[in-house]
């Protein structure tokens, strides 16, 4: 079965939300064609938000559908059987006030306090490393929060506290912001324009230079022609998809320039284009930072007038609890969008590893992390299961260890990642 | 592929029809009948033992064709091997007669093409060209390369033949993010274009770059007091001899600034009435010991009297400056304008004299282990100030403290309040809270008049420690304002004899007639002598120190005004522009800078600023800046004009902001156009040639329109041209223009540049190469013969050494792969493992560099280490871990050239045992370039573990020789390697098995002999089977010279080089300058090149 069957219209529209008008749909379908997939992937997706949750509101009990929920997750509800909540994970690393357990989320690194930026590659760069042949682009790495800059008091760079996805241990990956340039990453556009005519450059040198060379002298300069050729080409098909100024295509098609206001509309369509980009294939590894550590997000639609961070000193406060709510619901939303989207017998979702984490248990406070995931990786993850490691001893609570697990199950075997040198047992 | 196989087929036919038209031919009609009659039972085309079929043999061009197999077939003839001992034998005539034979067709029909290039065809670099490539271009080791898949092997058994190298999209896509991953690492500075040695991408990555090259300027122009009192003592005393040295040259020569060393001389020698400061400081160096002798001047009393000065003037330095301000503020309050502000005074001050310092002082004296005495002592002396009287009423203040902890938890006590409980008397006298007019002050304080002394007794009881501690005494003082007073105040336990020292920091009022005069020395003072003359921040570096925003600061005045030479603050002020340039650290501080104020300051949240955005791309526009500095001005309340509102700090601090980011924009545009210069310089390298103007053009046009693209601009127009210049099969190809004709033709001199330097430095020409040939003159005999000579002298050549030695010998993935087992041999780490691949690179270049004997790889007594691989050996090693020493003494250790290194004997090892097969096969195989045939499919199999075999290593080899399948070729190889027993599978030395049996490395030689151990075999291959070992030298060295298979017409080459090598002591310069020389290096088949119409000895230096 081709993936042009696999993509109904109905599918694709719902993937770019509110966003997407038909003509832009031919050739959407038309590039998803061209690469075959072969078995469905598997894709990995974080979601993460800053200065932690509110604990008396976090806890699940039971299993599959029996499950009952703590007021912060009530927005999982319909997906019961279809989550982990994964209760007393540890990061070792990441116990520390701000800038100082944000940045290693994923990675489980110590960081290097003062002017030199040291951390480790975090784990979906891992993973995005293992699949960057098979997709266009390796990873996505989105944020809906500025990245804030300077100095932290602990002398700690705040380049940690707006970072999570690190490609190596000197720097991390810039935070897409902007939702229409996150598209033109995906879809071609800026990125895939410049490929474009660095490739026909080349391209153009290849008649001087076989004017040149004759005899088996050209099939060797052809065998390079050709392979300049074809990657040319790929890159044509994806530009097709993106350019603003073809007629046929409004402007409004893709996201609107800018970063939208509203929170929520602003995490959603972050959303959407995870979903499109898992959808479509074009990568198969996402991060979105919806708050960073030290937030200064505001949520007027939530009748409150401060910053995120203001309110997580008082986590218990209906404040704060209505704004982890608010992100759990962002969170439900990209579960809710990858759910309906049918993959042979399966949805993107069951193929799909959907994270949520925050760095702190309560504000400031790293001796727990809260972690939900969604969905079963093609079945390689068990599901609807509550699970609490919070008693089972240091060494047995590791957040790497259920790295190590996670990727695993993804295919990439691990001896040892951050302080971990075993999986999660159980997990 | 399908196209070069069959220009070999029709290489054959031609052969064919040649020889059908000549006359009889010798192979026809003597050797095919021998063959018929004693071997072709078991070699045809059914029945083909060691992969031989003699029967397809049929003509002598035929066995031109496949003369490696006939090489083979004569030593086999010749040893009398073949035909096998139970089979019909020739008579030794008759085998005479065709070995000669074989050998005259082989030697005819080598003549015929002598000197014939053979098929060259373009290919992509190797992988390791690749990275040498980009390394010469950049001058930074990016390897992109080594993310690619590992290159096929081919011809001799090297990876940069034609054939081998294949290019797929998949590689393509590789090479395009190769070159992605270089243009990462470009720097775009105001002056044009470089790289980095790490990515430059991110803000972070940024800074990295300039601020550590700042940093390491300020560390290496710090000026360390001592160092210059000492340099300039020597001056003073300085022999006779060097009378005539300039100041300047003698503080060059000690490394120091000589501005700064002039003006401390001027200072120190000058002639000066200052009886404060000055005269003090001259008084002092005066004092300083003399010198006593000539040979070694400076003696511990010189030296610990000039560290005691230097204690004093930075003692001084630090009271008379004004204090500093924290350089780091980091808490939500900090206001950046005002923290801003801070920092510029401090740092326009380090080397001002603080004036409040003349009639306000402090000082404190510390007490320690007062519970150990019953009463301490405070004495305060109020004395003249060198020839000027005493006078003036002296307001004191002062109270105890203590850092130990205290019954009452109490750590300060007023002197008043002790006074009064413990020494009432005193009390009384001192008339606290009122001065000598009877008005009220201070109530802690009281008032002396100078001149006099005042001594205090104080029980240690008043201070209820718990344990032992130390107590501190705080005193401020200044005059009172009644009469004007001048006074040296000393403070402490006991009494101070008369010293010229209190001249150096007296109470003055300021309106007395000498402030003036101990003003201007302490101005001299400061200058001279500031707080620090530069400062960077232990952990935040050049970072200016605010609360969550970024953004640098300058703080090195006194550096640039009293230590930096012109050329020397041109550098470091171009290094700060870069700085600011490259990171554009003023945008990125000004929306800092909204957010912090809005967010954590609330200053923003007023709806006067709702316009102005952290996140609006607008807000960097001149006239948006203006506006917010006006409303920032009027929320802030400022309310001045002109000069005045312009010297305010928010004004400042506005105008930077923008004048930082117009700069930004203006040298942004201005450097595009050395950009465009330097890629086209750039490309050029990348080429190994000149553009052409139409190239040129097109660069242009591709630049300008990314520079002209608003999503796009500068730097992603450098960075595409950069990726657009490595993607080019004109960086990525070795290839030359294909003449038309028939035979074959030069290769131009550009073409001889590339072809030289991928040959001698796996790698790109230099300029001196590229020089050459754009002048046409690379090509003559004489010019490459300096050039080899140069070539080999570079230590470029190392890239040689492991290319060939590492691929002939077969080390060169010994990185990559691993055959070790850690847990049995933990020593084996990375490190090792790193230091046993380079030793062999090591020595080879130095044997080639040195032009001595190649032999000597067979059985040096000397070869490279480094610490690790010392150890490793037994041998010394005297500097850095890492460098890598000459040793000498190998064969003490029972070592001897390449056949102890230990990379061979641990690539040669099975996990968990040594592998004599493995080792000897190799050392006979690869080393001595024997053919051996592979071995049958149903061999014995060894045990796994050495520790776990009952039998020793010898002993089960035994059964190879027992085996008369497995003796023919076993024998050859088995007992060589039981020479190499005394190393274990990691190569290291023992004298036992891992099972504890003893080792026996006795080897029986050729000649009936025994030998023990390495040096005395690798003595007997070095002298009886050096030729074997040179031949397989000159063939390896050919192939990879020529990047293709050997063809027979390369045989009158070899033995050229053959008899070279041997006349001229085994030197490896002879090869390189032969080969260079040749004509199979420098020429190349034409289009339509047919054997017919070659031509013998073309002029490599004929037509272009």
């Amino acid at each position: 079965m081709s993936l042009s069957n696999k993509i109904s219209r109905r599918n694709l529209l719902k993937g770019l939300g509110i966003t997407v008008a038909l003509p832009w749909l031919e050739s959407a379908v038309a590039i998803a064609a061209a690469p075959a997939i072969k078995a469905d992937p598997q894709r990995f997706a974080c979601m993460f938000i800053g200065d932690g949750i509110s604990p008396p509101q976090w806890w699940a009990k039971g299993k599959g559908a029996e499950m009952e929920l703590g007021p912060s997750l009530e927005a999982l509800a319909p997906f019961k059987d279809k989550i982990n909540v994964i209760n007393g994970l540890f990061n070792k690393e990441g116990d520390g006030g701000h800038a100082r357990c944000t940045g290693n989320i994923l990675s489980g690194a110590a960081l290097h306090r003062g002017r030199m930026i040291k951390g480790g590659i975090s784990m979906d760069q891992m993973l995005a490393k293992k699949n960057e042949d098979f997709t266009p682009l390796s990873s996505l790495v989105l944020g809906c929060e500025q990245p804030v800059s300077g100095f932290h008091e602990s002398q700690y760079s705040m380049v940690y506290a707006s970072h999570i996805s690190w490609q190596n241990s000197d720097s991390p990956i810039p935070i897409e912001l902007y939702p229409s340039l996150a598209f033109d990453s995906l879809f071609g556009g800026k990125a895939g324009k410049l490929q474009g005519s660095i490739l026909d450059e080349v391209l153009q040198q290849a008649n001087d230079m076989r004017g040149k060379v004759s005899g088996t002298d050209k099939l060797k300069l052809d065998e390079y022609f050709s392979s300049v050729r074809e990657t040319e080409q790929r890159v044509q098909r994806l530009n097709k998809l993106a350019k603003e100024d073809t007629p046929v295509i409004p402007a409004g098609q893709r996201p609107p320039l800018g970063m939208p206001k509203d929170f929520r509309e602003y995490s959603r369509l972050m959303c959407d284009l995870i979903a499109l980009a898992f959808q479509t294939d074009r990568t198969r590894i996402a991060t979105l930072l919806m708050s960073r550590d030290l937030s200064g997000q505001v949520y007027p639609f939530l009748g409150i007038r401060d910053d995120h961070h203001s309110y997580s000193h008082s986590n218990t406060g209906k404040e704060y609890q209505s704004i982890v709510k608010c992100h759990i619901e962002q969170y439900s939303y990209l579960i809710e969008k990858l759910s309906k989207m049918q993959e042979g017998e399966k949805t993107v979702l069951d193929n799909s590893c959907i994270m949520f984490v925050s760095e702190h248990w309560n504000a400031h406070n790293g001796t727990q992390v809260p972690l939900v995931l969604a969905g079963s990786l093609g079945g390689k993850l068990a599901t609807g299961r509550s699970l609490d490691y919070l008693n089972a001893g240091n060494s047995k609570r590791k957040l790497c260890s259920l790295y190590l697990s996670l990727m695993s199950r993804m295919g990439l075997e691990l001896p040892q990642f951050g302080d971990a040198n075993e999986g999660l047992a159980g997990i | 592929m399908q196209i070069l196989k069959t220009i070999g087929f029709s290489l054959i036919i031609t052969f064919l029809i040649l020889n059908d038209a000549g006359a009889a031919d010798p192979f026809v009609e003597k050797v095919v009948p021998f063959l018929k009659s004693y071997c072709v039972q078991c070699h045809n085309e059914k029945r083909s033992e060691g992969e031989l079929n003699l029967v397809q043999f049929s003509s002598s061009a035929m066995v031109a064709e496949h003369f490696r197999q006939w090489e083979h077939i004569i030593t086999f003839l010749k040893k009398e091997e073949m035909p096998p001992a139970k089979s019909k034998q020739p008579s030794p005539e008759l085998r005479s007669e065709i070995l000669s034979t074989i050998t005259n067709v082989i030697k005819s029909e080598s003549q015929k093409l002598s000197g014939d290039p053979g098929i060259v065809p373009p290919r992509r670099l190797t992988n390791a060209e690749f990275n040498n490539s980009i390394r010469d271009l950049t001058g930074v080791d990016i390897r992109p390369a080594d993310s690619f898949p590992i290159d096929p092997a081919s011809g001799e058994g090297f990876s940069n033949t034609g054939e081998a190298l294949i290019m797929s999209p998949n590689l393509f896509r590789k090479y395009y993010s190769a070159a992605e991953q270089v243009a990462n690492h470009a720097v775009l500075s105001t002056e044009g274009l470089r790289f980095a040695p790490h990515p430059v991408i991110t803000f972070a990555d940024r800074q990295k770059f300039y601020e550590q090259a700042i940093i390491s300027f300020y560390e290496s122009h710090s000026v360390d007091l001592e160092n210059y009192l000492t340099t300039l003592w020597l001056y003073k005393h300085r022999p006779e001899t060097h009378k005539a040295i300039t100041l300047s040259d003698w503080a060059k020569k000690a490394k120091l600034s000589s501005k700064y060393a002039m003006i401390l001389w001027n200072t120190l020698e000058g002639k000066s009435d200052n009886t404060y400061l000055i005269g003090w400081l001259q008084g002092k160096w005066n004092n300083l010991p003399s010198s006593k002798n000539q040979t070694t001047p400076i003696t511990n009393e010189v030296k610990n009297a000039v560290k005691s000065l230097v204690a004093e003037i930075q003692n001084l330095s630090r009271m008379l400056t004004p204090v500093e301000t924290p350089a780091i503020v980091a808490n939500a309050g900090n206001g950046p304008i005002e923290h801003l502000q801070r920092r510029r005074l401090t740092a326009s001050n380090r080397d001002a004299f603080d004036k409040s310092s003349l009639s306000n002082q402090k000082s404190t004296v510390e007490y320690h282990n007062v519970t150990m005495q019953n009463s301490i002592k405070l004495i305060i002396q109020l004395g003249d100030v060198g020839t000027t009287k005493a006078a003036g009423n002296v307001l004191i203040k002062a109270y105890f403290s203590s850092n130990n902890s205290t019954i009452d938890n109490k750590k300060k006590w007023s002197l008043r309040d002790l006074l009064a409980q413990h020494a009432p008397d005193t009390f009384i006298k001192l008339k606290f809270g009122t001065n000598s007019k009877g008005e009220k002050i201070d109530q802690d304080s009281f008032m002396l008049n100078a001149p006099s002394v005042l001594e205090i007794d104080l029980p240690t009881n008043a201070f209820p420690l718990k344990e032992k501690g130390n107590v501190i005494l705080n005193v401020e003082y200044k005059f009172d304002t009644s009469m004007l007073g001048i006074v040296s105040v000393f403070i402490g336990d006991k009494k101070q004899p008369d010293d010229s020292k209190f001249i150096v920091r007296p109470l003055i009022s300021a309106q007395h007639a000498v402030a003036p005069s101990y003003e201007s020395s302490a101005e001299v003072f400061c200058k001279l002598f500031p707080n620090r003359f530069f400062y960077v921040d232990s952990t935040r570096g050049l970072s200016a120190g605010f609360h969550l925003i970024e953004g640098f600061f300058r703080d090195d005045q006194p550096l640039c005004r009293s230590v930096l030479e012109d050329p020397e603050l041109l550098e470091l002020n171009n290094l700060w522009k870069e700085l600011y340039f490259v990171t554009g650290v003023w945008e990125k501080m000004l929306r800092g800078f909204v957010f912090f104020e809005r967010s954590e300051r609330n200053f923003l949240k007023h709806m006067d600023f709702d316009s102005f955005r952290e996140e609006d791309p607008d807000l960097i526009k001149d006239e948006v800046l203006l506006r917010f500095k006006e409303v920032y001005l009027k929320r802030a309340n400022v309310k001045l004009t002109g000069a005045e509102l312009n010297q305010h700090p928010i004004s400042i601090f506005f105008d930077e902001v923008r004048n930082g980011i117009r700069f930004k924009e203006t040298a942004n545009k201005q450097a595009e156009i050395i950009y465009f210069k330097n890629l086209l310089t750039f490309t050029e390298k990348a080429n190994r040639r000149n553009l052409t103007d139409t190239e040129k053009a097109k660069l242009e046009a591709f630049f300008t329109s990314i520079c002209n693209d608003k999503t796009q601009g500068t730097d992603a127009a450098v960075r595409a041209s950069i990726i657009r210049t490595l993607v080019s099969p004109s960086f990525g190809m070795l290839l030359n223009t294909t003449a038309v004709g028939e035979t074959v033709t030069p290769l131009s001199d550009i073409e001889m540049a590339s072809r030289i330097s991928y040959f001698i430095w796996a790698g790109p020409p230099d300029s001196e190469l590229l020089a050459l040939a754009q002048s046409g003159t690379l090509r003559s005999n004489d010019q490459l013969q300096v050039q080899v000579k140069r070539m080999l002298a570079d230590p470029k050549v190392s890239r040689f050494s492991q290319e060939f030695l590492g691929q002939w010998l077969g080390y060169r993935d010994f990185l990559t792969q691993e055959s070790v087992n850690r847990t049995v041999f933990p020593q084996f780490d990375d490190k090792l493992k790193q230091a046993m691949f380079e030793e062999p690179t090591n020595l080879f270049t130095y044997l080639i560099q040195k032009d001595k004997p190649i032999i000597n790889l067979l059985n040096s007594d000397e070869t490279f280490v480094n610490k690790k691989l010392a150890q490793h050996y037994g041998l010394p090693h005297q500097g850095n871990a890492e460098d890598w020493e000459l040793v000498t003494g190998l064969n003490d250790k029972g070592r001897s050239g390449i056949l102890s290194m230990a990379v061979f004997l641990t690539k040669n090892s099975q996990p968990q045992r040594t592998s004599p097969v493995k080792r000897g096969f190799w050392v006979v195989h690869k080393v001595l370039g024997e053919h051996i045939p592979p071995p049958p499919a149903d061999v014995a199999v060894l045990p796994a573990k050495e520790a776990e075999s009952g039998q020793t290593i010898r002993q089960l080899l035994k059964l190879h020789v027992d085996d008369n399948k497995c003796a023919r070729c076993h024998q050859r190889f088995d007992s060589i390697g039981l020479a190499l027993e005394g190393f274990d599978p990691i190569g290291k030395a023992r004298t036992k098995d891992l099972a504890g049996r003893n080792i026996d490395n006795v080897v029986l030689l050729p000649d009936g002999k025994e030998v023990r151990g390495v040096p005395l075999f690798a003595d007997h291959l070095a002298k009886q089977r050096a030729r074997e070992f040179t031949q397989t030298l000159g063939n390896k060295f050919l192939g990879y010279a020529l990047g293709r298979s050997l063809q027979l017409s390369d045989q009158p080459l070899l033995d050229q080089m053959q008899a070279k090598l041997e006349t001229s002591d085994f030197k490896m310069s002879s090869l390189f300058e032969l080969v260079v020389n040749s004509p199979q290096f420098r020429t190349q088949r034409c289009k339509d090149f047919s054997p017919a119409k070659f031509v013998h000895s073309i002029n490599p230096r004929g037509d272009r």
